[in-house]
């Protein structure tokens, strides 16, 4: 399944103003189809980090912001839907899809990628690591804040 | 020559004979002596002839005992030709299942074995009155009769309650008893028109038919039809006991195979009934999975807003109201604990849940869990302690998460059902492994109820009732994964208010790796 990597959507929208990045250029992107998830994660990763925070809520549009932006960390939902709506299947998310494409592209390969859904069976948790994820967390089981805890670790300079 | 001396020999005081004496070559007359001797002789020669007579009876009687055998012997030859073939044709019976290939042995056999023309295999079609033709004996004479056939001789059927269609065949399964004729017609007509029948009769001479009803269950299932070139009287008693015991085992080999065939339809319908289950259940298992991701997703937004309301993210609330908050964050994180305790449930039946094992130390596992819930003790004035033992624990290769999980349910329930008091940890290395036990001083376990903790849901009166706290599932699945680690998980409890000690072993010495856990109930 072969997605070209264009830009076909204007650039990526932003919750608020990005705040002027402190030190380096820290950029996270949150891949999150539900709204009341998107704003809950964006603002307790503003308030907990320093890091900016874009947000893309179908797979087209987080393609082209990672290719544009190449952020330092990818937190990205599995169950979210192709740029025509098209419901995600449960057994292959369009989630994998996207990681897929950023771990095989030289360009945004080193980007960290947290995979942070609620499926939680070990066949996507297997895959999520086969594809190179970094990590995953199951949403339910975390608070918002012990979230960022985990993540914390790569935000660091290097 | 005129006669000189008569004496009479007596056997058994009858005269048999008369000894009748010329006069002596020497012209002498008779003396005393001679006379004496004479007297001597006569019963001698009486007592002889009576031997003669006895050796001739005795000669006679050995020959016609030896006719007697002979005949025997011919007649015991014969039942033995029966006996082989009845053999032959048991063994055939036993080795296949497939009917229409026994019937066509038997068909056979009456040829190769018992030496007749041929026979025909008639049976009752399951509408109960359709007779046809399941088996001709397969040999050159009979093929030749077959090609002058209209058409393929099993599509000739008679119908038993058709009074035109009556001939020896129909007489012989209605009144259930052997039936002889004199020629072939009483077997093929009416069916198959008079001038084929002729024709037929000038190739097969048949000159006696012999029809046998098939009985199986006291019922006329269908009849074998032999033929022989012999006349009827020159047909041994013998040969019709033959084909009367092979009408009796076709009668078992057609019970046989309707068991079987029977046996076989409803083993089918078994395993597609299974099949079903299987895909019925295999869509249960998906459904609580995608119900469970599906409800996790809102209470993940209510859960996370709650808690960051309740920390104060979002400016200072008024107590009265965080108090409300807190319930309602406890709340929503008890939903999410239940939908995950069904999705592991579903899992567990599924075969999916999966243990990946590594080495790990459990008192970090058992520190950690202390730490995690100490707060919620703490809250309810509980002293939630691990004493760790003397000696130090084996490093265990285990599943940390799932393991963990073991750990905070046992815990997490240790502080839910004790009011006041103290929980307390231990942990000691044991039988080459390590066991360890959370003791409450809580509301203890009926002796009765024990035995049912662990199952996943409690039977009450054969209706299938869940905890309402989802406990039961909680230890159902702790119980999955310490037996899915080769251990051990069990509750000790001296009574209610007496408090409990729920204990699990774990074996040291695993190999790293990844298994499936097939549920147990």
């Amino acid at each position: 399944m072969k997605r070209p990597v264009t830009t076909k959507r204007a650039t990526p929208r932003e919750v608020k103003p990005p705040r002027p990045p402190k030190g380096s250029a820290r950029t996270i992107l949150l891949v999150e189809d539900e709204p009341i998830l998107v704003s809950l994660y964006a603002s307790v990763l503003r308030k907990l980090t320093e890091a900016s925070i874009l947000t893309a809520t179908e797979e087209q549009e987080a393609l082209t912001v990672i290719n544009r932006v190449v952020p330092r960390l990818i937190i990205l939902d599995l169950m979210i839907p192709t740029t025509s709506g098209m419901a995600t299947d449960f057994h292959e998310p369009i989630g994998f899809d996207v990681l897929r494409q950023v771990k095989r592209n030289p360009k945004t390969k080193a980007i960290h990628v947290i995979i942070l859904s609620n499926l939680d069976a070990d066949e996507h948790r297997q895959r999520a690591q086969e594809l190179g994820a970094e990590e995953y967390i199951v949403k339910a089981l975390l608070k918002p804040r012990e979230l960022v805890e985990r993540i914390s670790k790569y935000l660091g300079t290097t | 020559m005129g006669i000189a001396l008569a004496t009479p020999i007596f056997v058994q005081n009858r005269i048999i004979a008369i000894l009748i004496l010329g006069n002596k070559l020497s012209g002498e007359s008779f003396s005393k002596d001679d006379v004496q001797l004479i007297e001597v002789l006569s019963p001698q020669i009486g007592s002889a002839i009576q031997k003669a007579n006895l050796y001739e009876q005795v000669r006679e009687f050995g020959e016609s005992l030896k006719l007697k055998v002979q005949e025997a012997t011919e007649e015991l030859k014969e039942r033995n030709v029966s006996l082989v073939t009845l053999q032959n044709i048991t063994k055939d019976i036993t080795r296949t299942l497939d009917f229409k290939k026994v019937v066509q042995d038997i068909a056979d056999a009456v040829t190769t074995e018992l030496g007749f023309v041929g026979a025909i295999l008639a049976f009752i079609d399951d509408d109960g009155r359709t007779l046809r033709a399941q088996a001709i004996t397969n040999t050159p004479i009979t093929n030749k009769a077959l090609k002058m056939l209209p058409m393929p001789f099993t599509e000739f059927t008679t119908d038993l309650s058709n009074p035109k269609h009556r001939n020896l065949v129909t007489e012989a399964i209605k009144s259930g008893q052997i039936q002889f004729g004199d020629s072939l017609a009483g077997v093929i007509s009416p069916l198959i028109p008079g001038p084929v029948v002729s024709l037929i009769g000038k190739i097969i001479k048949v000159r006696t038919a012999i029809i046998v009803p098939i009985v199986a269950e006291q019922k006329v299932i269908g009849a074998i039809e032999v033929g022989s070139q012999r006349k009827q009287e020159d047909i041994s008693e013998q040969e019709i006991e033959t084909i009367k015991s092979m009408a009796d085992q076709l009668g078992i080999v057609a019970r046989n195979i309707k068991l079987f065939s029977q046996l076989r339809k409803a083993n089918r319908d078994l395993e597609e009934a299974n099949r079903h289950l299987q895909v019925l259940d295999q869509a249960k298992s998906e459904f609580v999975s995608i119900a469970s991701h599906q409800l996790r997703t809102p209470m993940t937004g209510i859960m996370g807003y709650l808690s960051m309301l309740v920390d104060g993210d979002f400016g200072r609330i008024e107590p009265k109201h965080l108090e409300i908050m807190k319930t309602l964050l406890d709340e929503s994180q008890r939903m999410i604990r239940l939908i995950n305790l069904f999705l592991n449930v579903s899992k567990i039946e599924a075969g999916k849940f999966i243990i990946t094992r590594k080495d790990a130390h459990l008192e970090d596992l058992i520190e950690r869990e202390v730490k995690e819930l100490g707060k919620v003790a703490d809250d309810k004035k509980l002293k939630l302690t691990y004493a760790k033992g003397k000696k130090p624990l084996p490093t265990l290769c285990i599943d940390v998460d799932k393991i963990q999980d073991v750990l905070l349910n046992l815990v997490d329930n240790a502080i839910k059902y004790t009011a006041k008091g103290a929980v307390m940890i231990t942990a000691e290395p044991k039988d080459g492994g390590a066991m360890v036990h959370v003791k409450d001083s809580g509301i203890g376990i009926k002796k009765e109820a024990i035995g049912e903790l662990f199952n996943k849901f409690v039977r009450a009166q054969g209706i299938a009732q869940i905890h309402p706290d989802g406990s039961g599932l909680g230890l159902f699945i702790a119980k999955s994964i310490v037996e899915g680690h080769g251990g051990r998980i069990w509750v000790e409890s001296e009574g209610e208010g007496k408090g409990s000690t729920f204990s699990f072993w774990l074996p040291a010495g695993a190999t790293p790796g990844t298994m499936s856990l097939k549920g147990s109930q």
